[in-house]
């Protein structure tokens, strides 16, 4: 009987540990002319989704090139990035003054 | 410029007023700076200009609608309005390196004052809870304005 325990729970142990991690959805949102959060720490493979709650545009352009950017959103609007490689810095270039990074986690 | 010095009082008809005002000649200092400068820097700092003050103008617009509110001109609207024909003009007499100069030096100067104006004029002053919502939601991209405006004319050596 204790053993059958102690092997339910060795096995419950090891698929916890290889068991691959599923990806997550992170939320960021534009608001008061702010990325919030500003740092975000992602593992690879999450996903991200910024929305637009502001009266005024925005975009989200990776400050690396050649990168990626989002088309201008108005409010209410949403883009969304599969995270792969390493860590991003970003900006509004609307407004250059906005800025955001993204942290690739190891721990995540 | 500073508009909040004497801090005379507005009803909200008269603040709504200003605020389209104040929008409204900033998006005019944008479209004369989109005809006379081939800097990108400043063309991308006008193409912001209008956009965002064309979008809080359209929320002002939406919102005086359903208060059923008619802005309403007064001593301030007419102060802005005619200092900002004083400003068009001297914009107007200078060209290249000059006028790109001229042109974000006023868009400091004139976000600093507007600034100074929706916090201790406008805001306070505002009796209805949407007005002055609206106007506090303005705010921060007023200081991104002026933050912006300020990074440009660095950049520009002014």
């Amino acid at each position: 009987m204790w053993n059958n325990k102690i092997l339910l729970a060795l096995a419950l142990c090891f698929l916890a540990c290889c068991t691959s991690r599923q990806p997550v959805t992170h939320y960021v949102e534009i608001k008061q002319m702010q990325f919030v959060p500003a740092i975000l720490e992602v593992a690879q493979g999450d996903s991200v989704i910024w929305t637009n709650k502001d009266i005024v545009e925005h975009n989200v352009v990776n400050e690396s090139k050649p990168g990626w950017e989002s088309k201008s959103l108005k409010m209410g609007e949403m883009y969304a990035l599969k995270i792969e490689g390493k860590d991003i810095d970003y900006l509004c270039t609307l407004h250059p003054v906005m800025k955001g990074r993204i942290v690739i986690s190891q721990n995540k | 410029m500073v508009y909040a010095q004497s801090a005379p009082s507005f009803n909200d008809a008269e603040i709504a007023s200003i605020a389209v005002t104040a929008n409204d000649i900033d998006i005019k200092y944008g479209e004369l700076a989109l005809t006379k400068t081939k800097n990108k820097e400043i063309t991308n700092f006008a193409k912001t200009m209008i956009n965002d003050h064309k979008a809080v103008i359209q929320q002002a617009v939406d919102l005086v609608t359903k208060l059923k509110v008619t802005p309403q001109d007064n001593a301030l609207s007419k102060q802005l309005n005619a200092d900002a024909e004083t400003t068009r003009k001297m914009l107007s007499s200078k060209k290249g390196a000059a006028f790109n100069k001229a042109y974000i030096d006023n868009e400091v100067a004139y976000h600093e004052a507007v600034i100074g104006a929706v916090k201790d004029v406008l805001i306070p002053q505002s009796q209805n809870a949407e007005l002055k919502a609206l106007l506090e939601a303005v705010l921060p991209a007023l200081e991104t304005h002026l933050e912006h405006a300020k990074m440009v004319q660095k950049n520009i050596g002014g």
